[in-house]
């Protein structure tokens, strides 16, 4: 970085968090995501056979596109239930209604496979507006992500109707690599870009991040049968990390709790991969219960820091 | 003592004052405003009408009745202004005449060797205490406290500010008077916070020590100083702080015997059309000042604009910078990819978000990485600016809320994605604990 960019950065992120621009943390968050998202769509276009005429690069869009035809009505019902129960909220509670709405039905959608009827959708959103974050108070008052327990619900709740499919974000994963080019290691690639981009932008914490790094080739030590680098690629682990994990709501308040969000969730992912043979992905398991260890990670830290400090607030 | 920080944000506006004193602005009016002390029980001494000399008292403490505000021009009282329950809140003075206080003076020598009593009671008598704020709370100095420490503030990181280097140039023998004189308060040490190129004479003595802070802004508030030297906090307000040209007024005050009312502010802005400093009185009228007043597509704020300065008539107590903005101005933005048409179709209709409007939260506190990385504390941003909105007085003071005022907060209001205003919170959280005590 030279020295002139170095200088503007602070005032760029000032004008990237206007007051009231929640919207603009929104842009961001979606905007980082978006080429994980279009390799996933890619990948599930190549189901779609290509029509002969095409050649090179219009072979690849064309399966991006036939990848968005699934996606885009998935989204919009997703959105549209999401932005009702927004709407509904506002007025019961005399508020302005906030972006959060477009942010949760985004992930929800990523988060169930390709193939989930459009009244499920409804439902599962629905179950993840409300209960996931509407009666906690909405965006920035929920303990955890309404996309992870929109997505929880369906699998809980109706899993003969989501059949085997798996979810968009696991797709590229899930893909073995020697037949696919390595596309699961280009969607870690993606899902890394996505991560730089939230962390550089002042979004999303490194120290989470991270934290998850760091614990994972530890807790993948004692788990004999893959290594680190394979957890990391398979199923939707690395879109999770980079995408739910730094949920701006569950965030943790203090850095050592950061650190202790971010290695507790990857030591869960590979806990459950390990022990739980009905579960093998486990990452949305393990962002819901590290997200409700936040105020325990916090409370830790903050006692030391009291203990350390006193009542003054010293100078780094 | 040095200290440099990283952490902070300098922001750049149009219309950056060129530090030079362009000239003498000279106001009919003035204002005498007391919602700028906190804490002052105003009561009453003159009456509309009456004629009052240059450092006439004019409204005393009820409970403390030797802290007086005085008058910063010889003149006429032109109307007083009452607010909820008839409480004096603004007493207008019209300029005229030369008559002026008197008050004793010392030669320099003398001032290392005076008593504590003997500067509290000119200061008390000239009004020049008032300029004493002592945290926690913020409010007026109480006469009945021996300090632990003072910080004299002779930096200022606030966009378009002038220059304290500037300002002192000609006035440095005041100034060095002003710090030996007021170095006599504190049971502990004085301490001059300047920044690091500034050239500013300070008196050697044992009892004052040099800080230079360096880095951007909030590196010139008095809140970053007070956690810079590292002060316990105390529940009782004894860590006292006062800004520049009143400590070089005071000096004047010590060695020629003559209240000094005049200020140098900065007048500046992208509304400006020859940003620079202006000497004026205390509380002089805003609309004196060479700005286009008739013009409804510009406000004149009074203030440091990261979230504090008001369109007002009067200038501030503790105010040294005039900003004239484009009414509806935003905070400077780049525009980019981030101001996606599509995206800002799908959100909430927003407000124009003008300098000093509040904008309505929309969302919850979102503990966003961008705080870290513009808080000066050691203390975890998030979660103390968490307690100050849940509005627990004890979390909150374990924290350190204690040492901030509302200046310290104003970055995190502009910089916060979901709206909050910080700095209301930490007021109603520190009347909480004042309440407890």
């Amino acid at each position: 970085m030279t020295p002139a960019v170095r200088q503007s950065w602070p005032a760029l992120m000032a004008a990237l968090f206007p007051r009231g621009g929640c919207e603009r943390l929104l842009a961001i968050f979606i905007s980082a995501s978006l080429p994980a998202v279009l390799l996933s769509a890619w990948y599930a276009g190549q189901a779609v056979a290509v029509p002969a005429e095409l050649s090179g690069w219009s072979r690849e869009w064309f399966s991006v596109r036939m990848g968005l035809q699934q996606f885009l009505p998935l989204f919009v019902v997703a959105a549209l239930t999401g932005f009702a129960w927004e709407r509904l909220f506002a007025i019961v509670r005399k508020r302005v209604p906030d972006a959060g709405w477009f942010m949760a039905a985004w992930l929800f959608v990523l988060l169930v496979p390709p193939s989930t009827p459009l009244w499920l959708i409804v439902l599962g959103m629905s179950f993840g507006a409300f209960f996931g974050a509407h009666v906690f108070g909405g965006t920035g008052c929920y303990v955890a992500s309404p996309a992870v327990i929109a997505a929880l619900f369906l699998h809980f709740a109706y899993p003969s109707a989501l059949g085997d499919g798996l979810p968009w974000v696991a797709l590229a994963g899930s893909a073995p690599a020697a037949e696919t080019g390595l596309v699961a290691y280009a969607f870690l690639v993606t899902c890394l870009a996505g991560a730089f981009t939230l962390v550089a932008s002042g979004a999303a914490s490194a120290r989470t991040l991270m934290g998850a790094l760091v614990a994972l080739p530890v807790a993948a030590f004692f788990h004999d049968s893959m290594t680190a680098a394979e957890h990391a690629v398979i199923g939707s682990f690395a879109f999770c990390w980079a995408f739910l994990l730094t949920d701006p709501s569950t965030e943790a308040l203090t850095r050592a709790g950061r650190w202790m969000h971010g290695g507790v969730f990857a030591l869960l992912v590979i806990l459950i991969r390990a022990n739980d043979p009905a579960g093998p992905d486990g990452v949305l398991f393990a962002v819901l219960l590290a997200g409700l260890l936040v105020p325990l990670f916090d409370y830790t830290a903050l006692a030391i820091l009291r203990a350390r400090h006193g009542t003054t607030l010293a100078l780094r | 003592m040095r200290v440099d920080r990283k952490r902070g944000l300098d922001l750049r506006f149009d219309g950056v004052p060129e530090q030079r004193i362009a000239g003498r602005v000279a106001s009919a009016t003035v204002a005498l405003q007391l919602d700028d002390y906190r804490g002052l029980r105003p009561k009453l001494l003159v009456a509309a009408g009456d004629e009052v000399a240059l450092g006439q008292p004019l409204v005393q403490d009820r409970v403390h009745p030797e802290l007086v505000c005085t008058a910063s021009v010889p003149g006429r009282i032109k109307s007083i202004g009452r607010g909820a329950r008839r409480r004096v809140t603004q007493i207008v003075l019209a300029a005229e005449g030369e008559r002026a206080e008197a008050y004793p003076s010392f030669s320099f020598r003398q001032l290392d060797k005076l008593k504590a009593e003997q500067v509290r009671a000119s200061l008390l008598t000239s009004g020049l205490w008032m300029a004493l704020r002592a945290r926690p709370f913020e409010g007026v100095a109480s006469p009945a406290i021996q300090p632990r420490a003072l910080f004299i503030t002779a930096i200022d990181s606030n966009p378009l500010a002038p220059d304290p280097a500037v300002v002192l140039a000609q006035r440095g023998e005041e100034f060095a008077a002003g710090v030996a004189a007021l170095a006599r308060l504190p049971s502990g040490l004085t301490y001059v916070c300047v920044s690091p190129e500034a050239e500013i004479d300070i008196p050697e003595s044992p009892k004052v020590q040099r800080v230079e802070f360096g880095g951007p802004h909030p590196a010139g508030l008095p809140g970053t100083h007070l956690h810079a030297v590292g002060l316990p906090v105390a529940r009782e307000p004894d860590l006292w702080h006062i800004g520049y040209q009143d400590v070089a007024a005071i000096g004047r005050l010590f060695l020629k015997g003559k209240l000094d009312c005049e200020r140098v502010i900065a007048l500046a802005g992208p509304g400006v059309q020859h940003p620079g400093l202006l000497q004026v009185r205390l509380g002089t009228c805003l609309s004196a000042l060479p700005v286009p007043h008739d013009d409804p597509a510009q406000q004149i704020v009074s203030g440091p604009l990261l979230g504090l300065a008001g369109v007002a008539d009067y200038l501030g107590r503790f105010h040294l910078q005039v900003s004239v903005f484009p009414a509806g101005a935003t905070v400077p933005q780049s525009g980019g990819i981030w101001r996606n048409a599509a995206l800002r179709l799908l959100a909430a209709p927003r407000r124009p978000e003008s300098l000093p409007a509040a904008v309505r939260p929309r969302a919850g506190m979102l503990p966003v990485e961008v705080f870290e990385r513009i808080w000066p504390f050691r203390t975890p941003p998030a979660a103390i600016l968490r307690a100050l909105l849940i509005g627990d007085p004890d979390d909150a003071a374990e924290l350190g809320c204690l040492g901030l005022a509302e200046d310290d907060l104003a970055l995190c209001n502009l910089v916060c994605p979901s709206g909050q205003d910080y700095a209301a919170a930490l007021r109603r959280t520190l009347q909480r604990v004042e309440a407890q005590q």
